[in-house]
C-alpha cells in the first residue's frame, strides 16, 4: 500500500528549497535563488507556503543597508522531509 | 512531477550544497609569522639580556595581530549560507579564543611562567588538529601533533628560552607552512 506524498513537499521548487535547507544550518534567500535557479517572485511565494506549513522559519534583517532574508528548516520540516523521502522510496522500491 | 523526478530534484540539490569549505590560510600564516618573530626576538632579548621588559615583542605584535584580524574579517565577503561545518568552526574558534585569553591573562598574573608556553602550545595543537579535520587538510593536523610533542618537551624541559624556541618551531610547522600551503591550494583552485 502506497502512502500519500506530502502535497506541500511534492512540488519541484518547494522540494528543492527543502532539500537545500536539510543540508545546511541556514541559507540566505540569494543562495537558495542561485541554487534553484528560480525567479525571486516564485521563490518568495513558495518560501511563504513552506513557512505557513511551519516547515521553515524566515528571518528578515538588513546587511550593509540591503534587506536580508535568512531561511532555516524547523524540526517539523525536517520530520516532514524525512517522511516524504521514506514514502518516495516505497514508491520507487529503493 | 513524478516520483523519479522528485528524487532527482533532491539529489541535485544535495549535490549542489555539498560542503566545500575553503580557507586561504591567511590567518594561519599571518599569526604564525607574528608569533615566530615575537618568540625569536624574545629569546634574543633574554639571551643577551638586552631589555628589562623581555616580553616587549609580544606586547607589540599580538595586539597588531588582533587589529589585522579585525580589519581583515570586516573586509571579508560574508557567505550567503551557514553550513554545519562553518557553524561548528565558529564554536571551536570561540572556545579556542576564550581558552587562550584566560591562559594569557591568568597565568602571568599568578606568576605561572614555567608552564606558560607549553600550555599555549597545547591549546594551539587542539585548534590545529580540529580545524585541520574540519577543513580536511592534513598539514594542519600534523602541525597539531607537532605542537603536542613540542609541548611535551616543554613541560619536561622548563627553560623559558627553550620554550620560546619550541614555540618558534611549533608555529613554523603548525601555522606558517600549512597556512602557505592553504594559500597556494586556494590560488590553484581559482
Amino acid at each position: 500500500m502506497f502512502k500519500e506524498l506530502d502535497p506541500i513537499l511534492h512540488a519541484q521548487l518547494r522540494l528543492a528549497i527543502m532539500s537545500i535547507l536539510m543540508n545546511v544550518a541556514e541559507a540566505e534567500f540569494t543562495y537558495i535563488k542561485e541554487k534553484t535557479g528560480a525567479t525571486a517572485g516564485n521563490l518568495s511565494v513558495q518560501i511563504d507556503k513552506l513557512k505557513q506549513a511551519e516547515y521553515l522559519t524566515v528571518t528578515k534583517s538588513f546587511k550593509n543597508n540591503y534587506p536580508l532574508t535568512v531561511c532555516k528548516i524547523t524540526p517539523n520540516g525536517r520530520a516532514a522531509f524525512e517522511k516524504y523521502v521514506k514514502n518516495l522510496k516505497s514508491y520507487l522500491k529503493v | 512531477m513524478n516520483e523519479k523526478e522528485a528524487l532527482l530534484v533532491i539529489e541535485q540539490m544535495i549535490n549542489s550544497t555539498k560542503e566545500d569549505i575553503k580557507d586561504n590560510g591567511f590567518y594561519y600564516y599571518m599569526w604564525g609569522w607574528l608569533v615566530f618573530i615575537a618568540a625569536i626576538i624574545n629569546a634574543i632579548i633574554l639571551h643577551f639580556n638586552l631589555l628589562e621588559v623581555h616580553s616587549l615583542p609580544w606586547i607589540i605584535l599580538m595586539p597588531l595581530g588582533g587589529i589585522i584580524t579585525f580589519v581583515a574579517s570586516k573586509r571579508e565577503k560574508q557567505p550567503s549560507v551557514k553550513t554545519y561545518v562553518s557553524e561548528s568552526m565558529g564554536i571551536v574558534v570561540k572556545a579556542f579564543s576564550i581558552s587562550l585569553f584566560i591562559i594569557c591573562f591568568a597565568m602571568p598574573l599568578g606568576q605561572q611562567w614555567k608552564a606558560f608556553y607549553p600550555t599555549i602550545m597545547i591549546i594551539y595543537a587542539i585548534w590545529l588538529f580540529v580545524s585541520g579535520g574540519m577543513l580536511k587538510f592534513k598539514p594542519l593536523q600534523y602541525g597539531g601533533i607537532l605542537n603536542w610533542l613540542l609541548a611535551l618537551v616543554g613541560f619536561v624541559w622548563a627553560s623559558t628560552q627553550i620554550h620560546l624556541l619550541l614555540i618558534a618551531v611549533g608555529v613554523i610547522g603548525g601555522f606558517i607552512i600549512p597556512g602557505h600551503l592553504l594559500k597556494s591550494k586556494t590560488n590553484k583552485s581559482v
